[in-house]
């Protein structure tokens, strides 16, 4: 009996310990990183780990596998592993390992769209990257290089129009159709889809950095909107079904939907598609091999191979300005000189600062009224 | 040795049965709870989550209009899921339990199991195909000339409980089948030996000793409703907002502090609605008493 008392009582306590081990942890702050031992990180048979962050679905992540393979073929003590996801989902994740494990980030480098890039900026989640020592970003003009060196863009997709061909005979030709009574209770956006707001901003007198007059006209217009969605896939069904019959969506998605035989097309509005590069960036907390490896790969990816396969899978405007496009691209509206002369630049830093208040708009004057 | 002691100690074991399950949910909830109060008051400017202590995610918190509309949203769906999943599983299980045929009650059971054996996506997509402007409810009333124009029950109010509904029925009949399970059969025939008819056998016996179970059932149906975030997500459309889905949302922002206040809030909602029909079902059972 006083052995069993005992042994109770050390469980007990052990359990104890236990319990609060977190709890100590996590008043102190962050958790301690592991111990750096400067021995290889992956750990699958001494060769190098390197994770490549990808944009999930459609065809984006055929590049970034591809080259993967190809890169491994040739550096054979170096794994590379794809990690996809969003960006939306995939960044916060990003940010949490950054903050418990630092030195242990859950990817060494990927796929970036302007906003998260701004984001990472604010978050201080990318490393800055040298231009003078990639061979490749001599051919990549200064739209695709960033102020503070953090990444370089690979390609650049855009925000135009995407519209149901069966239920609307006429194709949309302005932003302002978004907003118009003849397409009431028709429209379906992502949710948070501030790009609408700052166009119709952007028509009445606002801009940027004065979105009130968007904030007003969709206030008022918030019943256009049918249903908000969260995936692409629920996006190319509700287009699909007539549920929606017209969106502000990127060329590239807009297009793969068409692929997969959904009955919508892409239109360019008067007015410009609004232009969003997407960057490659390394991420903070690689050991400086790791680093070193990436810096090699973004490189490579920004040579004429790698960023032709990149825009012709993305359907996106390649950096690599020696990359020819394929003619089937080259005739779509979204590559036309006429519509890219008129694309829209957007300060991505502004947005990642006001993207707290503006999504509260978006939810306070537009989700609250549809 | 006194029998006091010899009682706690010949009870021990059983509370040590206890300790494999009990220690990593402490270790889980408890750790979270700490982390999340810790981020909660972290201050959140132009961005970015900064160090040292503040009040401001609260006040932001307590003064934005619009999450107290979701807050007011994610109770009434609470509610209502809540209420309309006990009153259909009820008669449900009761018919369950009453079943004589075993190969009956296994089918049985494994249809009102069948929800929990396909992934929420799938569910709800397949909800859009019934209840969707193109669906299979709006194409046969309009075949039969009942409408002229679709009805609008995706991505509204009625689709989410409809589909939450679906989900929780499980939940709601296998706790009601044990409790109903617990009348004991010679207080049913004492009833029925003095006279009484089915529908007061019902509503004097069954029902009396079954309700604790139901007030259970309803809590159990509701704190799963409140924190459901798919659902709500893939058919509400927008337009049916809970707060899990603005913690999902601030989470995807980076604002991890109002995050954090959100599913504290969360949290605390569910202890005081659960907590407050606690209270209100021992008031009523002490006066029906």
């Amino acid at each position: 009996m006083g052995r069993n008392q005992i042994s109770r009582r050390r469980l007990l306590g052990a359990a104890a310990a236990a319990a609060a081990l977190p709890a100590l942890n996590a008043c102190g702050g962050d958790i301690d990183p592991q111990p750096e031992t400067g021995a290889p990180s992956g750990g699958s048979g001494g060769k190098e780990k390197i994770t490549i962050f990808a944009f999930l679905g459609n065809r984006l992540a055929d590049m970034p596998k591809a080259f993967a393979q190809d890169y491994m073929s040739r550096h054979p003590n170096v794994q590379i592993d794809i990690y996809e996801d969003s960006n939306a989902v995939g960044y916060p994740k990003i940010l949490a390992a950054k903050q418990t494990t630092p030195d242990k980030p859950l990817v060494n480098m990927g796929f970036f769209n302007s906003q998260i890039s701004a984001q990472g900026d604010l978050d201080g989640t990318w490393n800055t990257l040298d231009y003078a020592a990639l061979s490749n970003a001599a051919s990549v003009s200064d739209t695709f290089r960033r102020p503070n060196s953090n990444g370089i863009g690979i390609g650049a997709d855009q925000i135009g129009i995407v519209y149901n061909t069966k239920n609307i005979t006429t194709a949309p030709t302005t932003w302002a159709d978004l907003w118009s009574d003849a397409h009431k209770g028709k429209v379906t956006l992502f949710d948070y889809w501030w790009q609408v707001v700052f166009m119709a901003a952007k028509l009445n007198g606002g801009s940027l950095e004065n979105m009130e007059p968007g904030w007003q006209i969709w206030k008022a217009k918030a019943g256009n909107i049918r249903t908000l969605v969260t995936a692409n896939p629920e996006w190319q069904q509700v287009l699909s079904n007539g549920t929606a019959d017209i969106t502000s969506c990127w060329n590239g998605t807009g297009l793969q939907f068409k692929a997969d035989g959904a009955p919508v097309d892409y239109v360019v509005p008067a007015e410009g598609a609004i232009a969003v590069p997407v960057y490659l960036q390394t991420v903070q907390g690689n050991t400086p091999n790791q680093q070193e490896i990436c810096v090699d790969i973004v490189n490579e990816m920004l040579s004429p191979k790698w960023c032709q396969m990149w825009a012709e899978t993305a359907v996106q405007t390649p950096a690599n300005s020696s990359v020819s496009l394929p003619g089937d691209l080259a005739g779509l509206p979204g590559f036309r000189a006429e519509n890219v002369a008129k694309l829209i630049s957007v300060d991505w830093a502004t947005v990642a600062k006001q993207n707290t208040a503006w999504r509260a708009r978006w939810d306070s004057d537009v989700k609250a009224n549809i | 040795m006194t029998d006091a002691t010899a009682r706690l100690r010949a009870g021990t074991p059983r509370y040590l049965l206890v300790l494999p399950a009990l220690v990593p949910l402490a270790l889980v909830f408890v750790g979270s709870l700490v982390r999340l109060a810790d981020l909660g008051l972290r201050p959140f400017r132009d961005g970015r989550i900064g160090t040292g202590v503040t009040t401001d995610n609260l006040r932001r918190f307590a003064e934005d209009p619009y999450t107290w509309r979701v807050l007011g949203d994610t109770v009434l769906l609470g509610v209502v899921c809540a209420l309309v999943t006990v009153v259909i599983a009820y008669p449900m299980a009761l018919a369950l339990h009453r079943l004589r045929s075993g190969a009956l009650r296994a089918l049985a059971l494994f249809l009102i199991f069948s929800p929990l054996l396909t992934s929420v996506v799938v569910r709800a997509y397949g909800w859009n195909v019934l209840l969707g402007d193109g669906g299979v409810i709006n194409q046969t009333l309009r075949e039969i000339g009942l409408i002229d124009s679709p009805l609008r029950i995706m991505y509204e109010f009625p689709a989410v409980v409809i589909a939450m509904v679906h989900v929780l029925l499980p939940f709601a009949i296998f706790p009601l089948l044990g409790v109903i399970a617990q009348v004991p059969r010679s207080a049913l025939e004492a009833a029925y030996d003095l006279g009484a008819g089915r529908r007061q056998v019902f509503w004097r016996v069954t029902f009396p000793l079954t309700r604790h179970g139901v007030v259970l059932t309803w809590q159990l149906c509701f704190a799963l409703t409140i924190s459901a975030f798919a659902t709500p997500a893939l058919l509400g459309g927008g337009r049916v907002q809970v707060l899990s889905g603005l913690v999902y949302t601030n989470v995807g922002a980076v604002d991890w502090p109002m995050a954090a206040v959100q599913s504290y809030a969360l949290l605390v909602l569910t202890l005081l609605l659960v907590g407050a029909v606690n209270l209100a079902f021992r008031i009523t059972g002490r006066h029906s008493r």
